[in-house]
């Protein structure tokens, strides 16, 4: 049985333009001791739906679904219920550990009051336990860090802090949005390499929500492409680089640098605004493939390959996406 | 955090010089006479020149300054017009307008803070609009309407409070919270109303801050949210508006403490207006500038405190 079970999450924001719907029936399991990519353009949806799972989205937000972890529905569990899962079970990274963190609070404080507040250590005990968590993400001299404040801390850092923040309670899952993206290369080679000891050490599952596809190659097991709010593919991670189905995921692995291979591919068009649902499939506007099915129905997610799910009315590896 | 002190200290005190020299011009500019004043009825030129002679007046502005100055350091604001020493005036009426003024401080910071938090908590809804418009009324009312409804309400009609006048805390306690109370409720009005929208605003800008999301990610208890990870961030602006308002508690003083007969601070500073009594007024107004200047350092430093990045500009930090 899968850790986490998603079925139909749907997230629709009410706006004073009217509503837009961010996320539509998106499904999806991870397993235990999994790590999911999910990757898909800013916009996506991919980090509303991950957000909706822990109801962090603003009230302007309306979800619909279910998402079974541990036995409850967390898209119907109470809000008490909620907070004891929040940071005990299933932990956040945030993309911007610039501001994720409170500039008015020591390192060592904000990583203490989760562990006060969940595993109800003393105050020393929690000092005790959040320089190990500090020594585990590897920042270098933690009994001094722990009594700095985030400007202090470089922006590496700063993210060091975040997951350990995250592991101090040894979360089942580990959700990351976008974890290396506001940081230098270098810095995020560090931060992924450590996303693996993790999951190898721990054992925990991770979700790694990015827009890069070579951070997903690197670290994940399994991959799922998101567009316009939709799960477009997914697949296991060698699976969907070797035979990429859908014509978004074939542009979208156009678009890596790689040496040699001269000029990068570009997919046309722009991303459609989420204000009405399109029935039709939403890439068809951006896609070579399209034709008067693609324009006037919405593909239902097929299995092409196991495990391998792509919705497309013409699935194929082939690149002619970009002409 | 010493260096950053010492340089704020050092700023202040430069502006204490500056005011100096400011209150004591200013003050001889204003139309009028302290010879006319101080002869009442008598305009004989000989002893108007004899009263001039005897206060020092008739020398060169400079050279009075410096005299007056030099003294000032030295604790000696010299005799008022009527031969008491101005230094011993004011160190009596001074307290009752700290206690008032702390009275109003405490007053006006706690309900402007608490009605700021709940209305930014509940934005949108009847707390908060009923919140917004209680604000605009309490900024609206002048204070003198405010103290005379206040009089006419609990003290005419509902015999609650004493309608005016002034005891000690030492002679007895309770009488003298009971006489202030409508006072610092008056004062403390206008500061509530301010900070109330200013909480309200900082407050709606923290809570959608990023790290408030990662609060409520961590699990912490939506009391813990708003009053350790958002309010502590919008203390800032406040200390810095309770900072700001300080002039116009001083400016408020001044009218309260005439509706209710109190005999402090902001009496002193009419009486000594109204009767040209320079050293009387020089020594009040130096006295009123330098407490502004160590508010606002005391504002700066808890700023500091507040605001950890404040501090570092200050100290050597890699």
């Amino acid at each position: 049985m899968s850790l986490l079970d998603v079925e139909g999450l749907s997230v629709r924001f009410d706006t004073d333009d009217g509503p837009v719907h961010a996320v539509d029936q998106l499904s999806f399991t991870l397993a235990d001791g999994e790590v999911l990519g999910v990757v898909g353009e800013s916009g996506c949806g991919k980090s509303v739906s991950f957000m909706s799972l822990l109801r962090l989205l603003p009230e302007t937000a309306s979800v619909s679904g279910t998402a079974r972890f541990d036995g409850i529905d967390l898209l119907a569990a109470s809000n008490a219920r909620l907070r004891a899962i929040r940071g005990r079970r299933i932990a956040f990274v945030f993309q911007e550990p610039m501001t994720s963190l409170n500039p008015a609070f020591k390192v060592g404080n904000q990583i203490g009051e989760v562990l006060r507040r969940h595993l109800s250590l003393s105050r020393a005990d929690a000092r005790r336990r959040t320089i190990e968590l500090l020594d585990l993400v590897r920042i270098p001299s933690p009994e001094r860090r722990v009594d700095e404040y985030p400007h202090q801390l470089s922006g590496g850092m700063r993210q060091r802090v975040m997951i350990a923040m995250a592991l101090a309670c040894d979360p089942k899952i580990l959700i990351a949005d976008e974890p290396t993206t506001a940081l230098d290369v270098t810095i995020q080679a560090g931060i992924l390499d450590l996303m693996r000891d993790i999951r190898e050490r721990l054992g925990t599952a991770i979700v790694l929500i990015t827009h890069n596809l070579g951070v997903v190659a690197d670290v994940a097991d399994r991959v799922l492409v998101m567009y316009a709010g939709r799960k477009v593919e997914e697949a296991p991670v060698h699976d969907l680089f070797a035979r990429p189905q859908h014509p978004y995921t074939v542009g979208l692995l156009g678009a890596v640098p790689r040496p040699g291979s001269g000029r990068l591919q570009e997919i046309p068009g722009r991303v459609p605004s989420l204000a009405e649902l399109p029935k039709a499939c939403a890439f068809a506007p951006r896609c070579p493939r399209a034709d008067e099915l693609s324009h006037s129905q919405v593909p239902e997610l097929r299995e092409i390959e196991p495990r391998h799910f792509v919705a497309c009315f013409h699935p194929g590896p082939n690149a002619e996406v970009a002409a | 955090m010493g260096g950053f002190l010492l340089r704020k200290a050092g700023a202040a005190l430069i502006v204490v010089f500056l005011s100096s020299i400011v209150v004591f011009i200013g003050i001889r500019a204003l139309p009028g006479d302290p010879a006319v004043a101080l002869g009442a009825e008598n305009r004989d030129p000989a002893v108007m020149a004899a009263i001039r002679h005897s206060y020092g007046l008739d020398k060169p502005l400079p050279v009075q300054y410096v005299k007056w100055i030099s003294k000032a350091l030295r604790g000696d604001l010299g005799l008022d017009s009527r031969q008491l020493p101005v230094g011993h005036t004011i160190v009596t009426r001074l307290p009752i307008t700290l206690e008032l003024a702390f009275l109003a401080v405490l007053v006006g910071t706690s309900i402007g803070v608490l009605a700021g938090v709940i209305a930014a908590v509940r934005r949108g809804k009847l707390s908060d609009h009923s919140a917004t418009a209680t604000a605009l009324v309490g900024l609206s009312v002048p204070h003198f309407w405010l103290g005379l409804m206040m009089i006419i309400v609990f003290a005419v009609d509902l015999h609650w409070l004493p309608a005016s006048g002034y005891v000690s805390f030492r002679a007895h306690p309770l009488g003298n919270l009971e006489h202030l109370l409508m006072p610092a409720l008056v004062l403390g009005t206008g500061l509530s109303a301010v900070l109330m929208r200013q909480t309200r605003s900082a407050m709606l800008n923290s809570l959608s801050a990023d790290y408030v999301r990662t609060a409520r990610a961590k699990g912490l208890s939506e009391r813990m949210v708003v009053g350790k990870h958002a309010l502590r961030n919008s203390l800032i602006t406040v200390t810095t508006v309770i900072g700001l308002q300080l002039g116009a508690l001083i400016s408020g003083a001044v009218i309260t403490e005439q509706i209710f007969v109190i005999p402090g601070f902001g009496r002193l500073t009419l009486d000594a207006v109204n009767e040209r009594d320079y050293t009387l007024l020089q020594g009040v107004v130096l006295v009123a500038a330098t407490g502004y200047v160590v508010v606002n350092l005391l504002v700066d430093v808890a700023y500091s405190l507040l605001n950890p990045r404040i501090r570092v500009s200050g100290a050597s930090n890699q």
